[in-house]
């Protein structure tokens, strides 16, 4: 039991890290980010180059976390913002992107599995009955991190506040004369480094491939709308149910379904909350 | 709103004008790269000019060059390159003419049944190949080649229930999973001393699907005690519970069920997680994946590890096949996968039914001939002949089983144990004493 | 006859013809330019469908290849059983309705992209169930399907079918069903204050479109003669979806438009392994960047564009007040 809530934990912080960043930009622009796979594999490659060309870990670690901003906000300049009043013409978008990104990453690097080593790879720690490894705990850590440097920036800078007030409600935003143009850049590259954290974060527990990121991104749609569109508290309380429900139900029920426990939390959330677990606009509901 | 007849008149153009104009109907003479169809690139032979007498043999190859299986098709492509240019060296002889031979590549892009169907329809009906390889999708292949029935050679799949019940016209050149994953469970009694292992196995995968029900078969037969079989999704990215699941009853060995891309992360993490008793899979890893999957701690993550399947080109004792593997790793710069070597025999086998069946384009007497054909001179798997000295029998054709052990002095594999396997169990298995002193 | 009257003669006659040329297309054409024809119709068939609930109502359903999967499924499973082809092909597209209501009756309350993200997930389970089901779906490897229909009943069934499913369209587009799907996708707070039951016009459009997309899968079964997951994913309903985006939301011919960029292209276009993908994302990103409201939409602004400019030369600069509206 403890060591299945335990993975449940991290599963949950891998979905949160990754679920923050989608919850920011489809507050601020309604756009599902599919790409945000694609900026996940790519950052983790761009970390594995530097690795390979000599760079110790942490440097290494921090030219995919910007690689991940760089990409992500030239999405957006490239592309998404020329569609943003038109949220139905971004999923094709996303879908193009995707496209490129992950098949750029395959022409590039190879479809092949490959490792991004990290110093702690081998740390393993006994409490009581539960084994942890140091990836795991690297990736507890990076997204406890992570985010609260987020929260910080969100509550404590004006700027932080005027990505908050466009992600909740972006009418009432432009019409307080927030600049929303620069919010939008601003959420993207948001969303993009914490893409490049989740990347190195996850890739020594997996491998690197350009689709590493597919199945996480579904789990990481659902922890968006549990948690309320936009909602960054609420993407994390998210991550961290759909992650413990994944695996309680995976560990009791049925492995193969693992993904279906996080749809059927889905549901009775939508159902009995229909604002979502922390929900920053009531117009979700007709 | 309002639909105005300028976009329903050009719409309609489109419609009409996209599809039309089927313009490449090809033949299977001619000169080697001028062919070319729809989703299907070329590779042109290596004698390109004038291809003998007879003229260019052009066959077909569907296979994973992109997307979740990519890691396969580069490879045997890479191979069948090889295969072609050896064969066309000196070209082979149909009805008293030389020929040369062509290979048309299709990308299949890990998706049979939508890409891999449609590259199936353009090499059958338009590109009129006589024969065509792949690796995937035998299932979705079948109801087609009962409508066109043409030989289709599979170098890659060996998923149980075996994929040559689908359809007669299709062939296996590797031995079927029964072949060799007994081997796994009798080393573990026999040489491990284990009583009791666990499977850790993906759902949704086939091939991993049909290796879990022969491991508990085979246990059955040898009196080892399965403790758990635990399951994860295909796809998933976190095996934590299943490696709980298995290691809680203390098993003395772990066997996990999958490809090589699927199970060197769950290998990782299994590491990662604390349990370092021995590790059985049928995945045919190699060194250069197991260092690129598992990164710079390879060699401890792969300690105690063994690989039940057919013979590898690298450990192979066979000189023909020690070649092969030198030669590709040269070239290519890449360890050969098992599937290299038996893409590069994929030519030879062709080009010997050919002659046999007198014709380089009738497909049924060339389904016909394939049953018929000896071991042709040229290949390099090491083929073991069956009754009569023949390639296939029931259509599969196969090559001696091994175990392979990781050497962790050299960081490298080698064989350990070679048998062969009759009713579900192990027979005739010679042993190497000191497997990791000669490598 | 009155001038609507033509109009709607034309639009009919016009459909016919698609049907005609389509089967022209699908008796003559071999090779992947067959099987892309089949393909692309299939896929107009069941997209036409999602038109009603993504193009009129504007709400994003990306479950529409999880129904022409239910229709596919359903179908070969009672053939397999030994019932009549009609009772199979009926109750295989009636079956997923059933399914269309359950997924609306949770869903048709949430608005947007939460509609998205709900329809989403009933796919992604869809596609669990037909993977991990083997003893039923036979799993991953497909399923192989009896053949109730003859080949070439089949593609005529096809060709019919996409001229049908069009016809369908242009009418019921028209009726106040029609109007109230649109009313949703112009202001849904507008339209639920004037009295439109929203929850339930949108539950009626995702039934309408999973019943359009189940009679695809049907047909597709019949033609392939196996079915597999892989047809049907989340990832294929997102396609779809895309494909109405591309065509123009709403319009009578996008689905026709975008099932050929969306199915057809990728599989035509041969610039390599992984350089044909990327061709492909680049064309879609253009394509949604220039003329934002689908291929179709530009068109008709262009060809709107140049009507009016026509005018002004023949009849000076007087604009119609009914132009000034479309």
């Amino acid at each position: 039991m403890g060591q299945v809530l335990v993975n449940g934990i991290f599963l949950g912080c891998l979905f949160a890290v990754v679920a923050v960043g989608l919850t920011l930009v489809f507050g601020v622009m309604e756009v599902p980010n599919f790409a945000h796979s694609g900026i996940i594999a790519l950052s983790a490659y761009a970390t594995l180059e530097a690795s390979d060309r000599g760079a110790p870990f942490v440097i290494a670690a921090l030219v995919g976390v910007a690689a991940g901003g760089v990409l992500s906000v030239l999405t957006e300049v490239l592309a998404y913002r020329w569609v943003r009043n038109k949220p139905t013409a971004a999923p094709a978008v996303a879908l193009g992107l995707l496209l490129v990104l992950q098949n750029s990453a395959l022409r590039l690097y190879g479809g092949e599995g490959k490792a991004l080593n990290t110093p702690y790879q081998s740390a393993l720690w006994r409490v009581g009955g539960v084994s942890l490894s140091g990836v795991k705990v690297a990736l507890i850590l990076l997204t406890v991190v992570s985010l609260a440097t987020l929260a910080t920036v969100l509550a404590k800078t004006s700027l932080g506040r005027a990505v908050r007030a466009v992600a909740q409600d972006r009418e009432a935003a432009a019409m307080l004369g927030i600049p929303v143009q620069r919010q939008y850049t601003l959420a993207f590259l948001i969303a993009g480094l914490l893409a490049g954290v989740s990347a190195i974060a996850y890739a020594p527990t997996f491998q690197v491939t350009p689709y590493m990121a597919d199945e996480v991104l579904l789990s990481a749609f659902v922890v968006v709308v549990l948690g309320g569109l936009g909602s960054v508290w609420g993407a994390i309380a998210g991550g961290l149910v759909l992650g413990i429900v994944e695996s309680l139900g995976a560990a009791y029920i049925s492995s193969s379904y693992q993904s279906a426990f996080g749809f059927i939390a889905l549901v009775v959330i939508l159902v009995a909350r229909p604002g979502g677990l922390l929900a920053p606009n009531a117009r979700r509901i007709a | 709103m309002r639909r105005g007849p300028i976009g329903f008149v050009a719409a309609l153009a489109l419609f009409a004008g996209a599809s039309c104009g089927s313009d490449n109907k090809t033949s299977s003479g001619g000169s080697a790269g001028a062919t070319s169809g729809g989703s299907a690139t070329k590779v042109a032979s290596a004698d390109s000019t004038a291809g003998g007498e007879g003229g260019v043999a052009t066959v077909g190859a569907i296979l994973s060059q992109t997307g979740i299986y990519s890691t396969l098709g580069p490879p045997e492509k890479n191979a069948i390159d090889m295969g072609l240019e050896a064969l066309n060296a000196t070209g082979f002889e149909v009805g008293g003419k030389k020929y040369t031979m062509a290979v048309t590549v299709a990308d299949d892009k890990s998706d049979a049944a939508t890409s891999g169907v449609t590259a199936f329809r353009q090499m059958v009906e338009s590109d009129k190949v006589p024969v065509i390889a792949f690796g995937l999708g035998s299932s979705l292949y079948a109801p087609l080649l009962k409508r066109t029935p043409l030989p289709m050679i599979n170098i890659l799949d060996s998923t149980y229930p075996s994929i040559l019940d689908y359809d007669p016209n299709i062939f296996l050149t590797r031995g079927d999973s029964p072949t060799y994953v007994p081997g796994c469970v009798n080393y573990a009694k026999t040489k491990l001393g284990a009583k009791t292992m666990s499977i850790i196995t993906a759902t949704g995968e086939p091939y991993a699907e049909g290796l879990t029900q022969l491991v508990q078969k085979s246990a059955a037969k040898e009196g080892v005690e399965i403790k758990a079989t635990a399951e994860y999704p295909l796809g998933a990215t976190d095996y934590g519970n299943a490696i709980n699941q298995a290691v809680a009853g203390n098993p003395d060995a772990i066997y996990l069920s999958s490809v090589t891309a699927v199970i060197l992360p769950v290998l990782k993490q299994l590491r990662q997680s604390g349990y370092t008793g021995p590790v059985m899979h049928s995945s045919g890893v190699n060194p250069n994946q197991a260092e690129a999957i598992l990164g710079s701690d390879f060699n401890t993550i792969m300690k105690d590890n063994y690989d039940c399947a057919g013979t590898l080109p690298t450990t192979s004792a066979d000189a023909r096949t020690k070649k092969f593997a030198d030669d590709y790793q040269a070239r290519y710069k890449e360890y050969p996968q098992d599937l290299t070597m038996w893409a590069y025999d994929f030519p030879f086998i062709v080009a010997e039914a050919m002659s046999k069946a007198g014709s380089t384009t009738d497909r049924e007497k060339i389904t016909a001939a394939l049953k018929e054909i000896t071991v042709p001179a040229g290949t390099v798997s090491g083929w073991i002949a069956g009754d009569g000295g023949v390639m296939f029998t029931d259509r599969d054709a196969r090559t001696p089983s091994e175990i392979t052990v990781w050497c962790d002095a050299k960081k490298t594999i080698a064989s350990v144990m070679v048998f062969d396997v009759k009713d579900g169990g192990v027979i005739d298995p010679t042993f190497k004493d000191d497997p990791c002193a000669t490598v | 006859m009155t001038r609507p009257a033509v109009r709607h003669g034309l639009a009919l006659a016009g459909i016919v013809i698609i049907g005609l040329i389509g089967y022209r297309l699908l008796t003559t054409l071999e090779g992947n330019k067959g099987q892309v024809c089949i393909l692309v119709m299939l896929w107009t068939i069941s997209t036409t469908g999602l038109n009603f609930v993504q193009g009129l109502a504007g709400y994003p359903s990306l479950a529409q290849a999880s129904f022409y999967g239910g229709g596919a499924y359903i179908s070969s499973l009672l053939l397999q059983h030994g019932h009549h082809a009609v009772v199979a092909s009926l109750l295989g597209v009636l079956l997923t309705m059933v399914g269309g209501v359950l997924i609306g009756l949770v869903f048709a309350r949430t608005r947007g992209q939460y509609f998205a993200i709900g329809t989403l997930f009933s796919a992604a389970v869809v596609t669990l169930v037909l993977t991990n089901s083997k003893g039923v779906t036979n799993g991953q490897q497909g399923m192989p399907v009896n053949l109730a229909f003859s080949p070439s009943l089949t593609l005529k069934l096809i060709a019919i079918s996409v001229s049908a499913a069009l016809a369908l369209f242009y009418v019921i587009a028209r009726t106040r069903f029609g109007e109230r799907l649109l009313s949703i996708r112009e202001d849904e707070d507008l339209a639920a204050h004037l009295g439109v039951p929203t929850a339930r016009i949108k539950l009626m459009a995702l039934v309408l479109s999973s019943g359009f997309g189940a009679w695809a899968g049907v047909l597709l079964a019949q033609r392939d003669g196996i079915i597999a997951p892989s047809q049907f994913t989340f990832g294929k309903g997102f396609l779809m979806f895309v494909a109405i985006g591309l065509g123009g939301y709403g319009r009578l011919l996008a689905p026709i438009i975008g099932s050929l960029l969306v199915v057809g292209l990728p599989e035509l276009l041969d610039l390599g392994p992984g350089v044909t993908q990327i061709a492909v994302g680049l064309l879609f990103i253009v394509i949604t960047l220039v003329v934002p409201g689908g291929i179709i939409g530009g068109l008709e602004t262009m060809g709107t564009g140049l009507r009016r400019t026509f005018r002004r030369r023949s009849k000076g600069r007087t604009t119609s007040t009914a132009e000034a509206l479309t």
